[in-house]
């Protein structure tokens, strides 16, 4: 290298690759054997293989030869996983079009097949199925009947359909799927109107199957939903869908922010855009990044975004802070009861009682106090 | 999908016509990783993983081929005899008939 690049700048090339306007450069000559297997181990924990396939292909990532061969096998024991994934997609679809359960297909194989140059760019290693929530129980029995049952049982019967952000089930060859009523936990995806989710659609052919991802405007909103929300510390992967996206799109910016406001989640798309641009260094502004930009936050929107990324898996905030976005005194009270006084079969499940429950809930709210 | 390098491409010669084309089956999954193509045969549970002349054959099925026109391409590729390359696509089409991933159009 002319310059010497820190690994959290090669793995930035990695996954901005492509990128118009992105500015990590690829080494300008091999990396040396410690810089390689450093980045190796980077790519495979990120799930960027893909990436990086495509950038020693092209020739904009110089290897030995030896590195070429690691990254094709890398990629190559990636691309066995997704086409084994992609046919038990079609599977389920076709198990879903038989129950006349709608869905759409979201994330790995969902933005491979619609948004990327060529699907074997972006890795995935479960599938995610988002199904309208009036009709999610059927959707879980009938997944159910073709060998995909569920890992932890819902807090109450009901309680996914009604309140949930979904659920993952294990299918019987050891595959994870999830199975999405909406597009995030707590308040934000509680807000989320889930029946517009299924307003457009974006087909793609697996197999001589027709699925359907979201439209485009709605791949865009979840990507960001996944980037600002999933993690504290944003994947990659999931930065370089809401760019990949963003940037390969004629997204119709008034739609996108018409449906983030009707959802309560302008301050999710600005963050996440936000995040994607600072930390990929992308120079290239399209209407959307200049209007993340300038988003300012209201003080409410700061607060549940903190609130959201502050309680991690700590549910009885997340439950609590919930509660404001369920309509009705009725469906409150059931989200509560829901919440405090889960079904026997979830407490056995956890090796708790009540009291035990409660307890838990308790020292996690206490917890968070202290920090507010 | 992958665009198939300038170097394999094959348009048809008129007198190919006639003659039976290979042609990638509707519903087999595959991705193309650097020089190789991984492939899932409908009734496998496993991937399949084409290398060398087997990675360019398949870029050659971007639309049904005859195998005279493969055969040409590929001996033009690789300078060897058509006649060594045509025994050996043969069986190459061959066992990937048998796992359904290619079927004969005559």
């Amino acid at each position: 290298m002319t310059t010497a690049q820190s690994p959290g700048a090669l793995r930035l090339a990695v996954a901005s690759y492509d990128l118009p306007g992105a500015t990590f450069p690829p080494p300008d000559r091999p990396l040396d054997a410690h810089d390689w297997q450093r980045l190796r181990a980077a790519i495979r924990q990120e799930r960027l293989s893909g990436l990086l396939a495509a950038a020693v292909a092209s020739g904009a990532w110089p290897v030995t030869a030896g590195q070429r061969n690691e990254v094709a096998e890398l990629h190559r024991d990636a691309m066995a996983v997704a086409v084994v994934l992609d046919a038990l997609l079609v599977q389920l679809s076709r198990v879903l079009d038989a129950a006349n359960v709608d869905h759409r297909v979201l994330k790995g194989s969902g933005v491979a097949h619609t948004s990327y140059p060529d699907p074997a760019w972006r890795q995935y290693g479960d599938i995610d199925l988002l199904v309208p929530a009036v009709r999610y129980d059927d959707a879980i029995h009938a997944l159910g009947q073709a060998g995909c049952q569920r890992t932890r049982p819902q807090l109450r019967t009901g309680f996914d359909r009604r309140y949930g952000k979904g659920t993952t089930l294990r299918h019987e060859d050891g595959h994870w799927v999830d199975v999405h009523r909406t597009l995030a936990m707590g308040p934000f995806g509680l807000a989320v109107q889930t029946a517009d989710l299924f307003a457009t659609a974006t087909p793609f052919t697996v197999a001589g199957h027709t699925v359907r991802a979201l439209g485009p405007e709605l791949r865009f909103l979840q990507a960001c939903y996944n980037a600002a929300l999933g993690d504290v510390s944003p994947r990659l992967v999931a930065l370089r869908d809401v760019a990949q996206l963003l940037l390969d799109h004629q997204l119709d910016r008034d739609r996108v922010l018409e449906l983030a406001m009707a959802w309560e989640g302008q301050a999710v798309v600005a963050r996440a855009v936000q995040l994607t641009w600072e930390r990929f260094g992308i120079a290239d502004r399209v209407p959307l990044s200049e209007w993340a930009h300038r988003y300012q936050p209201s003080r409410a929107e700061q607060r549940a975004l903190s609130r959201h990324l502050e309680s991690g898996n700590r549910y009885a905030r997340k439950a609590l802070a919930s509660l404001r976005q369920i309509d009705g005194l009725r469906a409150k009270a059931g989200y509560l009861h829901a919440v405090a006084l889960p079904s026997r079969e979830f407490l056995q499940q956890r090796d708790l009682g009540t009291w035990g429950w409660l307890r838990r809930g308790r020292e996690s709210l206490r917890g968070s106090r202290r920090r507010d | 999908m992958t665009e198939q390098p300038a170097s394999t491409r094959a348009p048809e010669q008129p007198h190919a016509a006639a003659s039976p084309r290979w042609a990638r089956t509707e519903d087999v999954i595959w991705r193309r990783s650097i020089d190789q193509v991984v492939l899932l045969p409908s009734s496998a549970s496993a991937a399949v993983v084409l290398t060398g002349a087997g990675t360019r054959v398949w870029e050659l099925l971007d639309e049904p081929r005859a195998l005279d026109t493969i055969v040409r391409v590929l001996a033009d590729l690789y300078g060897a005899a058509p006649v060594e390359v045509e025994r050996d696509v043969s069986a190459m089409f061959d066992e990937l008939a048998s796992i359904g991933v290619v079927r004969c159009q005559r």
